[in-house]
C-alpha cells in the first residue's frame, strides 16, 4: 500500500515538472530561435560603376566585395527580405562580376533586387531561404 | 544533517568537474598535437629559404617533410589574410580533418592555384564552411579552395592560435623565391635526422613526441589518483570482512575446535573468503591493465639520484628562461598549446588530487558516523 502510494506521488511529481518544463520552453520558443538564428551585418546595394562614371545600364550597382561569392565561374550574393520582427529571410542571387576594387565590386543583377539589402559578414553558415537577425551597424 | 549532504555534494561536483577538466584538458591536445618532430624559425634569425630547402628536399631524396612561409599580411574581399606558402606533405602530417582534398605533388609542380583555408576564413569569405570549389583573389592572382579544415573551437585552442587567417596555398603557387621557411616538420625517422642538423643555427626544435608523452603523464597520474581511492576503498572493505571473520573465530574458540567452527559456518566463512580474493584480484587486474608510467624528458632527467630535487628545479628554471628568451616566428600553435594544456593539466591533477583527499575524509565521517547510530 505504501509502496503505491509512494510511486504515484513520484508520477505526479514527474508529471508537474515535464508540464512545468514543457510551458517555459513553448514560452521561450521564439526567444530561443531568435537566439539560435545566424547574426548577419548587411549593405545597402548603391547604384554607381567602379569608374564613376554614370550608370546607363540597368541593374548595374555596387556593392561590398565581401558580400559576393564565386564558384565555378558563377558570382552570387545574398539579399534580404526583412520581416517585421527584426529577422529576415535571404535569397541567393545570381549576379555577373564586371569591376571590382579593394572595396567594391561593380555587379549586374535583375533591376528587381537593386533596392534590397546585401550580406556581407555573417556569424553563422548560411544557406539559401534561411532566416536571420540583421545586427545593427 | 541536512547542510551536510548539501557539502558532500558540493565537494563531489567539484571533484569530479576538476577531473573531467583534468582528463579533458591533455586528452584534447593529444588528439591534437601530432607525432612528429616541429623546428621553429628563431624571429631574429635569417632561417632557410623556400628555396633551399625544397632544393634540399629534392636532394636528399626525404618523405614525410613538411615547411611552411608565412608571406606578408594581404587582404582578400577586404579581410586580413597571411599567405602560407606550404608543401604537399604539410596536411598530411599534421592532425587535420580536411573537407576536400590535400595538396598532391602535382599541386607542386604545375604551380596550381589551389588553396585551403579553416572553417572559420571560409564562413568570413563565403558565408559557408562549405567552400570547396569556390574562389577568391589573393595578391592578383585568383586561388581555388580545395579543401577547408576544422578548428577545434575550445577555449584553450582558441587561446593558442595567433589570431591570424591563414591561406595555405602550395608554394610554387605563389612568389616563393624568397620566402623564408617558419616551420619544418617532419617525422621521426633516422633519414630525416638531416633535416635537424639542417636546422641547428636558426632554427628552435622541438619533439612534439615527447610533448604528447609529457601530457599522457596527466592521464597517468589521474589514473594512479582513481587507482589509490580504489584501492584505498577495497583495503577498507578487505579489513572489515577479515575483522568480522576473527571476531567469529574469537566468539566461538573457547568451546569449539578450529575445525568444527569452520563446518558450522561453511557459508558464511566461504562467502568471505571468497569477496576477500575477489576483492583483491580486481585490484591486481586493474594495477596490471592500468598503464602508471610515468615519462620524464630526458633535458630532465637527473643522472645518479633520482631524488635531486634541487637538479630538477635547476632545470626547470633553465628551461622556463630558455623557453621565454626565444621569440620564434610563424604559426606556434603547437607551442602555445602544449604549455597551456601542461599548465592547466598539473593544476587541476594537484587540486583533483586534493579535493579526493577532502572527498574521502567526508566519507569516513558519514561511514564512522553511521556505524555509532548502527551500535546504538
Amino acid at each position: 500500500m505504501k509502496k503505491k502510494s509512494k510511486l504515484k506521488k513520484a508520477i505526479i511529481i514527474f508529471g508537474i515538472t515535464f508540464l512545468a518544463v514543457v510551458a517555459v520552453l513553448t514560452y521561450f520558443a521564439g526567444t530561443i530561435e531568435y537566439m539560435l538564428l545566424p547574426r548577419v551585418s548587411v549593405a545597402n546595394i548603391e547604384s554607381g560603376q567602379i569608374s564613376g562614371e554614370p550608370v546607363t545600364e540597368q541593374g548595374v550597382c555596387l556593392v561590398p566585395n565581401m558580400s559576393v561569392v564565386e564558384s565555378d565561374g558563377i558570382a552570387y550574393i545574398f539579399i534580404l527580405y526583412p520581416r517585421e520582427d527584426n529577422t529576415a529571410y535571404i535569397e541567393e542571387v545570381n549576379v555577373q562580376v564586371r569591376d571590382r576594387n579593394n572595396m567594391y565590386c561593380e555587379i549586374k543583377l535583375d533591376p528587381t533586387f537593386t533596392s534590397y539589402s546585401v550580406v556581407y559578414e555573417t556569424s553563422r553558415d548560411l544557406v539559401n531561404g534561411d532566416k536571420v537577425v540583421v545586427e545593427a551597424n | 544533517m541536512f547542510r551536510k549532504i548539501i557539502r558532500f555534494g558540493f565537494v563531489f561536483i567539484i571533484t569530479a568537474l576538476l577531473g573531467i577538466l583534468a582528463l579533458w584538458v591533455p586528452l584534447n591536445a593529444i588528439t591534437q598535437i601530432p607525432n612528429i618532430r616541429i623546428q621553429n624559425r628563431v624571429e631574429s634569425k635569417s632561417g632557410l629559404t623556400v628555396k633551399e630547402i625544397a632544393d634540399f628536399l629534392d636532394e636528399k631524396v626525404l618523405s614525410e617533410v613538411a615547411f611552411s612561409a608565412d608571406g606578408e599580411e594581404t587582404e582578400v574581399k577586404g579581410r586580413s589574410v597571411v599567405p602560407t606558402a606550404v608543401n604537399e606533405d604539410y596536411f598530411a602530417l599534421q592532425k587535420f580533418n580536411l573537407n576536400g582534398k590535400n595538396f598532391t605533388e602535382s599541386d607542386i609542380t604545375d604551380k596550381s592555384t589551389k588553396a585551403i583555408i579553416s572553417e572559420t576564413l571560409a564562413r568570413k569569405l563565403f558565408f559557408n564552411k562549405n567552400a570547396v570549389g569556390k574562389t577568391f583573389e589573393m595578391n592578383s592572382k585568383v586561388y581555388t579552395v580545395c579543401a577547408v579544415f576544422k578548428e577545434y573551437e575550445d577555449i584553450i585552442s582558441r587561446c593558442s592560435a595567433d589570431g591570424k587567417d591563414r591561406v595555405f596555398i602550395p608554394y610554387t603557387g605563389m612568389d616563393y623565391a624568397k620566402l623564408t621557411v617558419d616551420t619544418v616538420m617532419y617525422s621521426n625517422t633516422n633519414d630525416n635526422i638531416k633535416i635537424t642538423l639542417l636546422c641547428s643555427e636558426d632554427y628552435s626544435g622541438t619533439n612534439l613526441i615527447q610533448k604528447n608523452k609529457v601530457l599522457q603523464n596527466f592521464i597517468n597520474i589521474l589514473k594512479a589518483e582513481a587507482f589509490i581511492l580504489l584501492a584505498t576503498v577495497v583495503i577498507k572493505i578487505i579489513i572489515l570482512i577479515t575483522r568480522q571473520v576473527i571476531q567469529l573465530f574469537k566468539k566461538e574458540i573457547k568451546n569449539r575446535y578450529f575445525a568444527e567452527i569452520i563446518g558450522n559456518h561453511k557459508l558464511y566463512i566461504f562467502s568471505r573468503v571468497l569477496a576477500v580474493i575477489a576483492a583483491a584480484a580486481l585490484l591486481a587486474v586493474v594495477f596490471i591493465v592500468s598503464d602508471f608510467e610515468i615519462y620524464v624528458l630526458p633535458y630532465y632527467m637527473a643522472e645518479d639520484n633520482i631524488f635531486d630535487i634541487p637538479h630538477y628545479i635547476s632545470k626547470i628554471i633553465e628551461a622556463s628562461q630558455n623557453g621565454n628568451s626565444i621569440l620564434i616566428a610563424g604559426d606556434t600553435y603547437y607551442n602555445n598549446l602544449y604549455t597551456l594544456s601542461f599548465v592547466i593539466s598539473l593544476f587541476s591533477a594537484i587540486l583533483f588530487a586534493f579535493m579526493i583527499i577532502v572527498m574521502y575524509k567526508q566519507i569516513l565521517c558519514a561511514l564512522k558516523k553511521l556505524r555509532k547510530t548502527g551500535q546504538k
